[in-house]
């Protein structure tokens, strides 16, 4: 018996080999899932290879210097001048003014959820709140021109219809659901023995939300901090809308301000001819939006390192 | 020392305060979103009509529609699902099942986790740089649903990943020991079984992509089109004198929107252009061939006088600075064999048509967000009325698509059981 186990017929051991040989059907399958695996990394190098080859011509025309230190950004002017931090210090108000809003907002609903709130209300909650990140950023510039700008107006007085403060707010609206969804999965994934460690010391639920839950939960919270962050920085629409279009160098959120974005927007709108400098400008602005969003992520994933926790 | 029972009731003291904190953190949140909904219904309800539907873009507020920007919308996500679903599946079918653990697919993993963060107008800038002036696809229907495509690709990759590590590795082990290829894993059973987890994400992707803006503008998408692309089905060989006007400058209504023309109406590539005139005596009278030369330095005024010297066509310029052409009254025209590609930098209708029955990927077009947003910095009232409008059928579209993808999550969740 034992023999013709171990000694298959004839025409069964072809078949086995058969299939163990790898067809040319499997190989090319592979390569071609292999393929589509490839172009995540080719869009990089084209996001790369464009923002570089086409911000090269602008910096032989514009030194490096005067693009980081001049304090007017004037390219579709008369009087020209190439400085960008008019428009990155719009970027960081609005980014900012957005941070403040959803930063303690997203944080507190974040632990309420994770601590606080029954299970029902847990699940009913966080697929509702999660709709406000899918609202199109076009329509929460509107909201932020014909509702939150004259509101805020009636608060203000002399506030300009364009103004950063309520294009600021209305976009930390739209962040709060990034950091308060992720950083309560971030939390419920700390282990239930800290809490009851924590509850069987006598601490009350909120010393133990603060002091054990969330320091445990740092690098995911830290995680949803950044990529709210590079959503704030990288954010258009409402920018576009609601804050205006001059770029002025101030910090003052009563003010009109354009940021990085808005600047694409805006030259993106009108008919300025491909490869001429000012044309260039919009992918030199393109490339510090980049550099900003990469460094931030890079941030991010020191952060992650720094601070992880294993269980 | 405080006494303990001070202790604890200071503690539940608190617990309560952070608790109302709580609350009421929510409740501003989903209040915003109430009002967000109450001020787009307040001044947009009105406006939303089967007019409003069925009408172009008009420069009176009240006759403008959004028909473009829907027929638009929805070509344009025909593109990105069908560039999109596919190869982020394959990739996320690759990096799950197939890749060994080595630091190409690590490098594979980093890069997508980073195209998430990357903003969306990065994208835009990618592909004018890339798919309009390097490739040629022009400012078309093909390049805004390649670029939302790309977009939203690290999403569907992420969610086929997702929902294949949640099949339990003995479903692999089960198929394997029965004598199946890999392949035939993943395409009897990993695939099937992870339908519902790659559908969510599928939808919530493409209802990012139904809204995303900034990339389409920065593409040069036209805010203002009131022609909609040459349907598959219709053949249109001869353009008659009266349509002719209309065919050579769909936009030409508009000036400022439809800038950009004048740089893109220059010949991309040194080719010849047969231009088929046929004279006025009946159908069956033969069109007489005329072919020209183009080069990629000849200016908008050369085109004209090339087009001019035809017999039996004339061209002129419209105000706005677009070529237009006329044959002469009762004849009719075509254009032919353009290896000048000529036609698609001037979003000619050509008659016949270049690319056949996907004629239409090659027309310039708008999306419901670019309209909206047109609507919106125009300095007259009238026109928020119908921004709101179109934002009413926005959030109908995503927040329906993003309820179609809570639902399937949830029929999923209920009915599989390893």
């Amino acid at each position: 018996m034992s023999q013709v186990a171990a000694n298959p017929a004839p025409g069964a051991r072809d078949a086995i080999s058969r299939a163990a040989r790898r067809r040319p059907s499997a190989v090319l399958i592979e390569f071609g899932l292999l393929l589509a695996a490839v172009s995540s990394i080719l869009i990089t190098a084209g996001i790369v290879y464009v923002l570089f080859s086409e911000s090269i011509p602008f910096f032989r025309a514009v030194p490096l210097w005067e693009f980081l230190t001049d304090s007017q950004w004037t390219p579709l002017f008369d009087d020209k001048h190439f400085g960008i931090l008019p428009l990155v210090c719009g970027t960081l108000t609005t980014t900012g003014i957005a941070l403040l809003v959803a930063l303690p907002l997203g944080t507190i609903i974040a632990i309420w959820l994770s601590d606080f709130a029954r299970p029902g209300i847990r699940e009913t909650v966080k697929p509702i709140l999660e709709l406000l990140s899918a609202v199109p950023t076009v329509v929460f510039g509107y909201f932020a021109i014909q509702f939150v700008s004259p509101a805020l107006g009636r608060i203000i007085p002399d506030l300009p219809l364009f103004n950063v403060l309520a294009a600021g707010i209305v976009m930390g609206i739209m962040i709060v659901p990034y950091i308060s969804s992720l950083s309560e999965d971030a939390m419920r994934a700390v282990p239930m023995l800290l809490r009851e460690g924590s509850y069987g010391m006598g601490a009350n639920r909120l010393t133990t939300a603060i002091r054990v839950v969330f320091p445990a939960s740092l690098s995911g919270v830290g995680a949803a901090y950044t990529l709210a962050i590079s959503r704030a920085v990288g954010e258009t629409m409402i920018v576009a809308i609601a804050a205006g279009m001059q770029p002025t160098l101030t910090l003052d959120p009563t003010s009109q301000a354009q940021t990085v974005t808005a600047y694409i927007v805006q030259v993106s709108m009108g008919d300025l001819p491909h490869g001429s400098l000012e044309y260039q400008t919009i992918f030199a602005a393109g490339l510090t939006l980049f550099v900003m969003t990469l460094g931030f992520n890079l941030l991010s994933v020191a952060l992650r390192r720094r601070f992880r926790q294993v269980y | 020392m405080r006494p303990i029972d001070q202790t604890i009731r200071r503690g539940i003291f608190a617990d309560r305060v952070f608790s109302i904190i709580g609350w009421a953190s929510l409740l501003f949140c989903l209040c915003m979103l109430g009002l967000l909904l109450y001020s787009l219904l307040s001044d947009g309800a009105s406006r939303l009509s089967w007019d409003f539907l069925s009408s172009f873009p008009s420069r009176r507020a009240a006759a403008a529609g959004a028909k473009s920007a829907l027929v638009g919308s929805l070509l344009v996500m025909l593109i990105t699902a069908c560039t999109a679903i596919p190869l982020g599946i394959a990739a996320g079918v690759y990096l799950e099942e197939y890749a060994r653990k080595n630091w190409f697919t690590s490098l594979i993993e980093v890069n997508i986790a980073n195209l998430a963060a990357v903003p969306s107008i990065i994208y835009g800038l990618m592909a004018l740089g890339l798919l309009v002036y390097q490739f040629h696809l022009g400012q078309s229907i093909l390049t805004g649903g390649i670029t939302l495509a790309f977009l939203i690709l690290p999403i569907v990759i992420v969610a086929t990943r997702e929902a294949l590590r949640s099949i339990p590795q003995h479903m692999r082990e089960a198929a394997f020991a029965l004598g199946a290829s890999r392949w035939q894993v993943v395409r009897d059973h990993l695939l099937p079984y992870s339908t519902g987890g790659i559908s969510t994400g599928v939808i919530i992707a493409l209802s990012r992509a139904v809204g995303e803006t900034a990339p389409l503008v920065t593409i040069g998408a036209i805010s203002y089109i009131a022609f909609l692309p040459p349907s598959p089905f219709s053949e249109r060989p001869w353009l008659p004198a009266t349509n002719a006007q209309r065919a050579i400058a769909p936009n030409a209504q508009e000036g400022p929107l439809a800038s950009g023309l004048d740089d893109m109406a220059r010949p991309p590539h040194s080719g010849t252009i047969e231009v088929r005139v046929r004279p006025a005596q009946g159908a069956n009278t033969t069109p007489v061939t005329t072919t020209l030369a183009f080069e990629p330095s000849m200016s908008i005024e050369d085109l004209r006088a090339a087009f001019d010297s035809v017999e039996g066509l004339s061209a002129s310029l419209t105000p706005s600075g677009n070529l237009a052409l006329a044959a002469d009254a009762g004849s009719e025209f075509s254009l032919a064999n353009d290896t000048a590609g000529l036609t698609r930098a001037l979003d000619l209708d050509k008659g016949g048509g270049r690319y056949g029955p996907v004629e239409w990927a090659w027309s310039p077009f708008t999306v419901l967000p670019i309209q909206m947003f047109n609507w919106l910095s125009r300095p007259d009232e009238a026109f928020a009325k119908n921004a709101a409008a179109a934002g009413l059928l926005l959030m109908a579209v995503t927040l329906g698509m993003n309820g179609a993808a809570i639902f399937v999550r949830a029929r999923m969740r209920r009915r599989i059981k390893w």
